[in-house]
């Protein structure tokens, strides 16, 4: 099995002001399509993933 | 992996916490929902649902067993767009009643909102949905009320926690008395006659390697059959992440307090570990934080990763 694991951590809170999971970062989109994307579609979310955890955490001043 | 379902069929992969939720076009206008989630992400769900819908009424809920992981979002679901909620025959006393002990909620630390449902199913019913029909196969083991779904003109298997590409339910009826592990059997035995091509797992991915999966489960099976303590191991550890999945994060006091209070935690107990609840609170979260699976910062423990 070498399919790309769901990101999804239990959190499952969408963000009104971000629009995105408060647990994974993934669009309300992201996550409907996930069941679907082919591998290497996910594989690029989940570089997106990071990028916007990063800029969450640059942006949060509780760190 | 291509897209394995026909375009009627929406499946919203979720988590652990949550089951997974399969939306199906019926027709222009209206849907249906197999399982809804746990309650705390019932929002979530609501919205991913709505989604799926893609402009379509959501007429009918259909639950393929009433664990708090696959009904928490019903009373949001029938709320927000007025469905009809379909449940299995054999829950029909305890949703009717909302006996909270027959439901593992109270005894297992797990939440769950009332709901009413509408009607019952049971093994050898048929319905069409996703302009499929379907035939409701009892599936006993992880729950001995549980069904399962099949489509044959499509070769899809609806498998809630029978089947997983890895694995199954936590065999809760064993550690009852009840026959769940031999259940357990006879249902893989059941879904192995079966022609399926696709199979929709109640958590995890839609796999199309089912003799595979059924292989892994056999294995599974046969490990609890040799070592059947390992049936108590499991439902501890399990049943701990969960909670750990829905509280976040916890303190050694209040994970021995639940499995002091909590009922099913502290039969267990009783009946292998015999620990004193902080001592097993200790060793559960040693055993899995050396899994990986949880994390212990500053006192708090927490789901890893």
């Amino acid at each position: 099995m070498n399919a790309v694991a769901s990101p999804c951590v239990n959190v499952c809170v969408m963000d009104d002001a971000t629009g995105l999971c408060r647990g994974c970062y993934r669009t309300l989109d992201e996550i409907a399509r996930w069941s679907v994307m082919p591998d290497r579609e996910k594989r690029a979310v989940i570089v997106i993933l990071e990028q916007r955890k990063k800029i969450k955490m640059g942006s949060d001043p509780c760190g | 992996m291509d897209n394995l379902l026909p375009a009627t069929i929406r499946v919203l992969e979720r988590g652990w916490l949550s089951s997974n939720n399969i939306v199906l076009h019926d027709d222009a206008g209206s849907g249906s929902v197999i399982d809804s989630g746990y309650v705390s992400h019932g929002a979530q769900t609501v919205a991913l649902v709505r989604h799926a819908l893609d402009g379509r009424r959501l007429e009918r809920l259909v639950n393929t067993h009433c664990h708090s992981d696959h009904i928490g979002g019903n009373a949001a679901l029938a709320r927000v767009f007025g469905c009809t909620i379909t449940i299995p025959a054999g829950e029909a006393r305890n949703v009717a009643e909302w006996d909270t002990e027959a439901l593992h909620l109270d005894g297992f630390g797990q939440r769950c909102d009332r709901f009413s449902f509408h009607s019952t199913l049971a093994s050898g019913d048929t319905l069409t949905m996703g302009g499929l029909h379907w035939q409701a196969i009892a599936a006993p083991g992880h729950d001995m009320d549980a069904l399962v779904l099949y489509a044959p003109e499509a070769r899809i298997l609806i498998s809630a926690d029978a089947l997983w590409e890895n694995g199954f339910g936590v065999l809760f009826p064993e550690l009852y008395g009840e026959p769940g592990l031999a259940a357990t059997r006879a249902t893989l035995d059941h879904i192995a006659t079966l022609e399926v091509d696709v199979v929709i797992p109640g958590h995890g991915p839609v796999f199309g390697n089912v003799s595979a999966a059924l292989e892994r489960a056999y294995a599974r099976v046969e490990a609890f059959e040799r070592d059947p303590e390992r049936v108590t191991r499991n439902a501890f550890r399990a049943l701990l992440v969960f909670y750990l999945l829905d509280r976040q994060a916890a303190g050694f006091d209040e994970l021995a307090g639940l499995l002091a209070q909590a009922s099913f935690f502290a039969m267990l107990n009783s009946r292998s570990y015999r620990l004193e609840p902080g001592a097993l609170a200790q060793k559960l979260v040693g055993e899995l934080a050396a899994a990986g699976v949880l994390r212990v910062d500053a006192g708090l423990v927490r789901p890893a990763g």
